[in-house]
């Protein structure tokens, strides 16, 4: 047992200065927000006991890097615990690098670290283990059962392969049984190793074996006893095929060959067989060759000659024929062309043979209507005509100079009706008031307005009361329809009707001052009306005369213009404008008509007609002499064309004769290269065969005979090579053979040294699992109680019933047992189920083992209940152990130490309260620049 | 069926309990709090109180001892405080002559998980022949003692090796790592290579 008492901390980690701790009491509980140096302090219980920090180990930390980065440089970095181990008193200083102690209040002393864990965990190292294995096996079990850390509870909540390896010899380190697990699993990367070689070496045997068989297989029984013989025999019928192959060359043979010398020759020989070999093939092929054409090889060379001559001749023929095949279409081609020529022009002549005849109908007519606008002349010939059509201009302009003498003309009758219009026109007069007048009227007619507006002013003053009245007295006349009275004066009418009567007399009564006013009125109106029809018949006649002026002057100006127009066509006015137009008109008309004509007549050669012939005979008989010209024309196409026709005929025969004579000289061509084909082979097989030799059938049979018996030695030659590369095969082999039978022991010898080892290792290693697996076992069935008790009080929802060890096959495994169904924790178990089963376990070897145990933030990721349960056990476990155990806890949250107070306060071991509490708090405070303290 | 015998878990939990401090008490009756029946068991201590009633396998019989067990233990806290003058816990065992139904297991577990004024924990025997696991529900009970950790002398021992090679296999491997000791034993000696 390991009980800690004081522990003393100076530059370490998270603290500068000095930290004095007690860690006797049975419970510590120490509290600090984050930062301060719970951890600390933990870790300094570790380096102290292990000389390392496991989790600052797996994150690469040097041993420089335990001591604080803020301590003073006087402050070393040191630990010293006072502690009871085993029953021994121990005090223990560790420093960086250095560690002495003092046991059983003797003086200091230097310590090894095999000594000091020695005497912190001295069971258990064979003697035969070594010191460094010893060391870290005992590290292994004092970190694993004396510290539980946030970390292993991590690697605890984990599901990775990595983890879980973690896992499992976190357990096995809790059992006392991790050290077991180290090695075996050092034996299984030893026996990995190892195997790799046995597995070379084996590789290495089998290879040699293989080979060994196959050279043993292709050896004959007579081999072996025969192995003197084999080399000298070899080179005998070596020595006979190279006589049988003539070589000129031949290399060096030693008397005594080894099996390379022999294998030097043998590929000699074959290189010489091969030769031989090709050369005889080349001959016996071109004997092959010559068997066809050999009889008729003479008659070829001479049929090659005149097929040759025929070929000549055939040529010269082609060349002649190809000569008047194009003389003869040359000839029709000019043929054709004339041809083409006469029958444009006789389409030329007949498009100007009709123009002539439909023009000479319609220039009639024009010529009839001019001569008989002049009857002094009936009669214009060509001459005349020509003479005309020069007096006026060509093209457009004439054309121009036409529509305006037929517009002109069209426009007379109008000029002569607007003349007369002009006449009378110029005759109307109408008569207007002067202005002075004009302006008498108005001011007449202004004053007269006036006294009618007067006038109406006064009758409306004085009759429009004189009126309402009466309006006024019809109504009551209306109502007055049973009274005698007058309403007015009271005067009895005798009856209504009198009454009525009376009143409507009064009322019709009229002044003669109104009636007066009235007269005057109707009067002056009268005279307003009067002055203003004056006036407005004044307006009238102003717009009449100005109208007719307009009308004047339009006309005037028309008649100007058609004079100028008449001018322009070169006419002077006379009596009668309508002859002169007509006259005019006609002539133009005629001289439109009649120039296609002249045009069509200077395009026909008719220079032998007289000009002085009237113009309608000139067309006619041009027309005539045009025709007959035509008829000579189409007799000549037609002759013509009768010449194409036998021209063509005789170049289709022609070209006839050219295709066959070419088609023969083809074929003539291909019989005479085969023949050149066939000749020069025969040549080149004889010049391969027979050399210079005349080719004779004797000398063909003696080359026959000659190839027979080549063949027959060079078979005869590769037997022998054969035969003799078989027996230096054999000779090499047995040699091979003897090799690999010498080589195969000390493989094997290495291969049996080296299995001696893995079987070595495997038997230790199966010795360390055996061991493993009887403790764990044991050990398993006296904790599993415990741990089941402690995990169900912690488990406040009943899920599991109880946990049970696994099967033998995996005794470092656990089952959770749930309405009789086994299951695996690692499988089933939650993140806050696996914190309790941890710590299940770790609080049932605590119970065993007893001293100071360290829980850096064991209830981090406990729910309300759990957490009330676990400070259950912790009393429980507090109060039963009779002094055996202290557990250092440490906690950032303020609610977890309030929890602890109210449950640890009042309880003490012995029964005696307030005397020897079972917890003690350590308050730490400020952090590692300012300082750490604590108050308890 | 097992058969229910009280005194078992009556006993066993007074082992477990005077393990940490408790000793017999006596039921009193208190004017302010519910009659609790005669045959229920008291365990007393200075920081926790103990009560232990036996219910019928009914709801009302389950919910009528609860609801009066706690109530009985509220009042005894109160006094054992002002007595003592500090916080008292509470702890209410029904016992259960046999396993609850699956319905009552549910109003079993509601209670369990329920934290008004007191612990509250139910035990029945199980089918097991073992004594200690047909009364497993008792290590339920947190305030209660555990059952003992095995003693341990700690890091097992190694097993002793006679045979030389495996002797020397360990020595190298610890001397040298296993990787370098298997090339160390791999390469000692090799056969010539071939020509």
């Amino acid at each position: 047992m390991i009980k800690l008492g004081r522990i003393r901390i100076e530059g370490f980690r998270g603290i500068p200065g000095l930290l004095d701790v007690d860690l006797s009491a049975p419970i510590t509980l120490i509290y600090a927000p984050n930062g301060v140096g719970k951890t600390s302090i933990c870790d300094a219980a570790e380096w102290l006991l292990t000389n390392s920090i496991k989790r600052l180990e797996e994150s690469a930390a040097e041993v420089s890097d335990f001591r604080c980065d803020f301590a003073a440089s006087d402050v070393p970095t040191r630990v010293t615990v006072s502690m009871i181990a085993y029953g021994e008193t121990l005090e223990v200083e560790r420093l960086l690098g250095s560690c002495r102690w003092r046991r059983n209040s003797d003086v200091y002393k230097a310590v090894s670290q095999s000594d000091f864990l020695e005497a912190l965990a001295p069971s258990a190292v064979e003697t035969n283990v070594h010191k460094t294995h010893a060391n870290h096996s005992r590290q292994i079990w004092l970190r694993g059962t004396r510290f539980l850390s946030g970390d292993s509870l991590a690697a605890l909540l984990e599901s990775d392969s990595d983890s879980m390896g973690n896992r499992e010899r976190l357990f096995a380190d809790m059992l006392g049984v991790g050290h077991l697990i180290e090695t075996e699993r050092q034996l299984e990367i030893y026996s990995k190793h190892i195997n790799q070689y046995v597995k070379q070496q084996t590789t290495l045997i089998e290879n040699r074996r293989l080979a060994l068989r196959q050279r043993q297989a292709s050896l004959d029984h007579e081999s072996r006893e025969n192995e003197k013989t084999l080399l000298p025999h070899s080179l005998a019928k070596a020595t006979e095929a190279l006589n049988l192959l003539h070589v000129d060359d031949i290399p060096p043979v030693k008397p005594e060959p080894s099996v390379s010398d022999m294998r030097r020759m043998i590929a000699f020989l074959r290189g010489e067989l091969e030769r031989k070999k090709n050369n005889w093939n080349e001959r016996r092929s071109a004997e092959i060759s010559l068997a066809a054409d050999w009889p008729s090889r003479f008659i070829l060379t001479e049929q090659q000659s005149v097929d040759q001559e025929k070929s000549r001749e055939l040529t010269e023929k082609i060349t002649q024929i190809t000569k008047e095949v194009g003389h003869l279409r040359e000839q029709v081609e000019a043929n054709e062309l004339e041809r083409a020529g006469q029958t444009q022009s006789l389409i030329s002549d007949q498009a100007i043979f009709d123009n002539l005849k439909n023009g000479l109908a319609i220039v009639s007519n024009h010529l009839n209507t001019y001569t008989k606008l002049l009857p002094e002349r009936s009669v214009f010939s060509y001459q005349d005509v020509v003479a005309l059509s020069g007096e006026y201009p060509l093209g457009r302009a004439f054309q121009s100079f036409l529509q305006l003498a037929g517009r002109t003309r069209s426009d007379v009758p109008e000029i002569l009706r607007e003349g007369e219009e002009l006449r009378v026109l110029r005759s109307v007069h109408v008569s207007l008031p002067s202005a002075e007048g004009k302006q008498q009227t108005e001011n007449d007619l202004a004053a007269a307005k006036l006294r009618v507006a007067s006038l109406h002013r006064d009758h409306e003053r004085i009759a429009g009361p004189i009126e309402q009245l009466r309006h006024l007295s019809a109504s009551i006349v209306d109502m007055l329809t049973h009274a005698e009275q007058c309403p007015v004066c009271a005067h009895n009418w005798g009856s209504a009707e009198a009454l009525r009567q009376a009143l409507n007399t009064a009322r019709k009564a009229e002044s003669p001052e109104i009636w007066q006013l009235a007269s005057n009125l109707e009067k002056a109106e009268a005279e307003v009306r009067r002055l203003q029809d004056e006036l407005d018949s004044y307006e009238t006649n102003v717009k009449r005369a100005t109208e007719i002026d307009a009308k004047i002057s339009s006309l005037e100006a028309r008649r100007t213009a058609f004079f100028e127009r008449f001018d322009s066509l070169g006419l002077k006015v006379g009596t009668d404008l309508s002859a002169l137009l007509d006259g005019l008109y006609a002539k133009l008309s005629f001289i439109f008509s009649v120039r296609p004509l002249l045009d069509e007549l200077s395009r026909v050669n008719v220079s032998n007609l007289p000009a002085s012939l009237p113009i309608i005979d000139y067309v006619s008989q041009a027309s005539t002499e045009l025709q007959q010209r035509m008829n000579e024309a189409v007799a000549q196409i037609e002759e013509l064309r009768k010449n194409s026709a036998t021209f063509q005929l005789d170049l289709e025969r022609r070209t006839r004769t050219k295709s066959d004579a070419e088609r023969e000289q083809v074929a003539l061509q291909q019989k005479i290269e085969n023949t050149e084909f066939r000749i020069h082979k025969l040549r080149a097989g004889w010049r391969v065969l027979g050399g210079e030799r005349p080719w004779t059938s004797d000398i063909l049979a003696e080359l026959s005979t000659q190839l027979l018996q080549e063949n027959s030695e060079l078979l005869l030659t590769e037997e022998l090579i054969d035969q003799a590369e078989r027996l230096m095969e054999a000779s090499a082999n047995l040699d091979e053979i003897s090799k690999l039978e010498s080589e195969l022991a000390p493989i094997e010898a290495e291969r049996n040294r080296l299995t001696s080892y893995a079987l070595a290792a495997e038997v230790a290693r199966k010795a360390y699992f055996d061991m493993r697996q009887q403790h764990v076992r044991r050990q398993m069935e006296e904790f599993v109680r415990v741990i089941s008790a402690l995990f169900t009080r912690m488990q406040s929802n009943e899920v599991y019933d109880r946990i049970s060890e696994g099967d033998a096959s995996s005794p470092l495994s656990w089952r959770a047992i749930s309405e009789g169904f086994a299951m695996n924790p690692d499988l089933r178990f939650s993140q806050g189920q696996r914190q309790d089963f941890a710590l299940s376990i770790f609080l049932a070897r605590a119970r065993g083992l007893g001293g100071t145990f360290f829980m850096d933030e064991p209830l981090v990721h406990l729910d309300d209940l759990n957490r009330v349960a676990l400070l259950d056990v912790f009393r429980a476990i507090c109060l039963e152990s009779n002094q055996k155990i202290s557990i250092v806890l440490t906690t950032a949250s303020k609610a977890t130490l309030r929890h602890f107070v109210e449950k640890f306060t009042y309880v003490s071991r012995d029964g005696q309260s307030q005397h020897t509490p079972l917890l003690r708090v350590i308050h730490l405070e400020g952090n590692p620049r300012a300082g750490v303290s604590l108050r308890y | 069926m097992t058969k229910f015998d009280p005194q078992q878990a009556i006993q066993l939990i007074d082992d477990f309990a005077v393990a940490v401090d408790f000793r017999r008490g006596t039921i009193e009756h208190f004017g302010n709090a519910p009659e609790v029946p005669d045959a229920s068991h008291l365990w007393t201590s200075e920081y926790a109180q103990i009560l232990a009633v036996y219910s019928h396998l009914t709801e009302f019989d389950i919910r009528q001892n609860v609801r009066n067990g706690q109530e009985w233990l509220d009042v005894l806290c109160m006094n054992r405080e002002q007595e003592f003058g500090n916080v008292v816990d509470a702890y209410l065992v029904i016992l259960l002559n046999e396993e609850p139904s699956k319905q009552l297991q549910g109003i079993v577990r509601e209670i369990e998980l329920d934290p008004t004024a007191c612990r509250k924990h139910f035990v029945w025997p199980s089918n097991a022949e073992d004594q200690e696991l047909r009364w497993s529900r008792i290590f339920r009970i947190t305030v209660l003692g555990l059952p003992p950790s095995p003693e341990s002398s700690g890091m097992t021992n190694t097993p002793k090796l006679h045979d030389r090679t495996q002797i020397e296999v360990l020595d190298d491997i610890k001397n040298l790592k296993p990787a370098n000791a298997a090339r160390k034993h791999g390469e000692q000696v090799r056969p010539a290579p071939r020509r």
